[in-house]
């Protein structure tokens, strides 16, 4: 019954006592992390087309040819995610940005010279991802995935492209202080992989990003 | 006038379907109104359009073979010419072949005739397009169309070297016949003896392909045009326009040629600048990105294309819009405005 | 009743002047082929009935300047087709139009003993017209000619050695064709 009592007395006085170990508490389920940052998104391929005239015989004439491309960038990033236990967290992730689509126009046949025409594209991702979290301690290193929903409007609002996506990646965070509340710093590398886009072409993309940011665990 | 024929044919040539003329452009209009070269003349002090107004378009066809086509191969080219534009989705075109007449392809009979016709004095002009107006009610009171029958002529399906195409004339001229002006969307280039087109984007292409080459399907361009002149909301509503203006060191530029280009579908649909501030406007794009290229009209005598009123400036370089024109469905995309700058 | 055909008088902004498909026609070949070319000034414009009362056709006056080929008198007349008599207008789309004051260079042939008329239906009609800023009188109308050699020429937009070029030296271009063909 002594020993009964102890088990009992020993974890309740355990969770009076300020925690004194080594590493920083991990999160437990419930916990809740905030983050927010910067993202630099790689650019991709838009597509090419030659602006073409019909003739006589079998090829065409061109009058142009147009290669797109969408710049690489930066963007800011947003994430609050919730611990499902220590290790595993589901986050929503709002990303914004506002890229350049670049359209290189080339060989003109009345020898114009070559130019770039560009357009700015607002693009907005909100998805949702799971993260899975290795060890414990102040560096945390995470492997994450999971989808979304890509739109991209052009510099007048005058367009509306959607598109779903999915994401993997993975990261790792560096936590400051020792008490279950404290802010950290978190990098993370992505691949996202969407359908649709706003491009001269329409094909299945894998867009890299990185991401830098602070989250604050509570 | 006497009329020719006789009273029976003059008593059918009254019922003749008449066209009235729509007086466009003297009002206040969408900007798709003024997007592309349209036939049309001065009734009083307004500027009517040359349009339709009722369907079908009846149509005779002069009972006259030459060498290589007979008056029926004519008639089923004319045909099917009629059909192409028909085809064109929102428009509400139609024909109908009336039969064969003995008259002329003239003026003077109040009937649409469509024919072969000696012309030693048009010796470079394949075929054209007449009207006989009245400028007092602005009626059309004839059509016609001739195909110059000192050329050598074919309605082979694939075209025959050395004769030019019926099927490609007349599908041209019958765009002029629904109001249609000609288009610059073609490139050509010398060689002994004279000059040839190398490529053209669209059938109102004002020089055919060299005799043997076909042209039978309009184009984007072509399609543009027409659904300007007789598209219905559909049209509108599924397509976009752009609008904006030519400059050249802060002056209008009339008579510059302005293509936008959609690189996903591929299509060229093009205009001209037709007032002083160097306005343009394009309609029947298709919604999305589109890039924009201006040209001179300095190859081409410019009444080929525009009145001769005009005083067209081609004196620039080409020259593109530096941002990428996104054109909203049922919507413009304003304030396209290119600068160009002297040879 | 009585009825006149007239010449459709092309206007508007949207409007195009020209339904026709032509053969285009190089410049040197113009010059070689047409037996008459004229500078002048259009001092009358006349529609008639032509053909037998079958078409309407305007039989322009040009005050002569100067032949630079054939000669056909001090006054001379050619014909388009298409024309406005009374109310009616009959339009031949693609015709050139021409009005009292013109200057005009015209590039003409003639057929037995009717009127002569332009080569290429509106190809051989070249205007002048004063150029604003300096009032140099102006050709308008761009000269299409090539190098000359058998290799084909592509013929570019904004081509910068394409340019109206005064009356002076559209005359030395004439000039200097017609000598080429004489050699």
């Amino acid at each position: 019954m002594i020993g009964i009592t102890l088990l009992l007395v020993l974890p309740a006085a355990a969770a009076a006592q300020p925690y004194r170990g080594v590493h920083p508490p991990p999160p437990h389920k419930g916990s809740l992390e905030l983050g927010g940052g910067v993202f630099w998104a790689g650019g991709y391929d838009a597509g090419s087309a030659d602006a073409n005239e019909t003739t006589a015989g079998t090829a065409p004439l061109t009058l142009f040819v147009v290669d797109g491309r969408m710049k690489s960038g930066p963007g800011a990033a947003v994430q609050v995610g919730v611990y499902l236990g220590r290790r595993v967290s589901a986050e929503a992730t709002f990303h914004y940005s506002r890229p350049i689509l670049q359209a290189r126009v080339t060989s003109d046949f009345e020898s114009a010279p070559d130019v770039n025409v560009d357009g700015t594209v607002t693009s907005y991702l909100m998805a949702g991802s799971l993260l899975y979290h290795f060890g414990r301690g102040r560096l945390v290193p995470f492997v994450s995935g999971g989808g979304g929903y890509l739109r991209q409007l052009n510099e007048s609002n005058a367009d509306l492209l959607t598109s779903p996506e999915i994401h993997g990646g993975g990261g790792v965070k560096y936590w400051m202080g020792r008490g279950s509340r404290r802010f950290g710093l978190r990098l993370e590398a992505l691949a996202s992989a969407r359908h649709k886009g706003i491009a001269f072409e329409q094909k299945r993309r894998i867009v890299p990003s990185f991401v830098a940011g602070i989250a604050y665990l509570f | 006038m006497t009329r020719r024929g006789g009273s029976a044919a003059s008593a059918r040539h009254k019922r003749m379907f008449v066209w009235t003329v729509v007086v466009a452009a003297m009002f206040a209009s969408a900007p798709a109104a003024d997007a592309y070269l349209k036939l049309g003349t001065r009734i009083g002090t307004g500027i009517a359009n040359l349009r339709f107004n009722r369907f079908p378009v009846r149509y005779f066809v002069t009972n006259r073979d030459v060498p290589g086509v007979t008056a029926p191969q004519l008639q089923q080219a004319v045909e099917r010419g009629f059909a192409s534009w028909a085809a064109i989705p929102n428009t509400g075109l139609s024909s109908q072949f009336a039969g064969f007449t003995g008259a002329p392809p003239v003026n003077g009979d109040n009937a649409n005739v469509i024919g072969f016709s000696t012309r030693p004095d048009l010796d470079r002009v394949l075929g054209s397009t007449s009207f006989t107006v009245d400028t007092i009610t602005g009626e059309i009171l004839e059509a016609d169309i001739f195909l110059n029958s000192t050329f050598a002529w074919s309605v082979a399906a694939a075209g025959e070297p050395g004769r030019q195409d019926v099927e490609s004339i007349a599908l041209h001229e019958i765009g002029h016949l629904h109001g249609l002006g000609h288009s610059m969307l073609g490139e050509t280039e010398l060689f002994a003896g004279g000059r040839r087109v190398l490529g053209a984007e669209a059938v109102m292409f004002p020089i055919a392909f060299a005799a043997g080459g076909i042209n039978r399907t309009p184009r984007a361009d072509d399609i543009a045009g027409l659904s300007d002149i007789y598209g219905n909301d559909q049209f509108r509503n599924t397509t976009g326009s752009m609008s904006g203006r030519v400059t050249k060191n802060g002056t209008g530029v009339v008579g510059a040629h302005v293509i936008a280009f959609n690189p996903a579908t591929g299509k060229m649909i093009a205009t001209f600048t037709l007032s002083d501030d160097g306005a343009f406007v394009i309609a029947g794009l298709e919604p999305g990105l589109h890039i924009v290229r201006v040209e001179p009209l300095d190859d081409a005598d410019t009444a080929s294309f525009l009145e001769a009123s005009f005083k067209v400036d081609a004196d620039f370089k080409v020259a593109y819009y530096t941002r990428i024109v996104t054109v909203p469905r049922g919507g413009t995309a304003r304030n396209v405005d290119l600068t160009v700058t002297a040879k | 009743m009585r009825r006149v055909l007239c010449c459709i008088f092309f206007v508007c902004l949207s409007v195009a002047l020209q339904a026709t498909v032509i053969l285009p026609i190089e410049f040197r070949e113009l010059v070689a082929t047409a037996p008459v070319i004229v500078h002048g000034q259009v001092v009358d414009v006349r529609a008639e009935w032509a053909d037998g009362r079958r078409s309407v056709e305007t039989f322009v006056t040009v005050a002569v300047t100067e032949y630079l080929k054939g000669d056909l008198g001090e006054q001379m007349i050619f014909r388009v087709p298409g024309g406005q008599l009374g109310r009616y207008r009959t339009i031949f789309v693609g015709a050139p139009e021409f009005r009292e004051g013109d200057e005009v260079v015209l590039f003409l042939k003639h057929s037995g003993p009717s009127y002569p008329y332009i080569i290429g239906l509106s190809q051989g009609a070249f205007r002048v017209v004063p150029e604003p800023r300096t009032g140099r009188r102006m050709v308008t109308t761009p000269i299409v000619m090539g190098r000359g050699g058998d290799e084909p020429e592509r013929i570019v937009r904004g081509d910068a050695t394409r340019k109206p070029v005064t009356i002076d030296a559209f005359r030395d271009a004439v000039r200097q064709v017609l000598a080429g063909a004489r050699e």
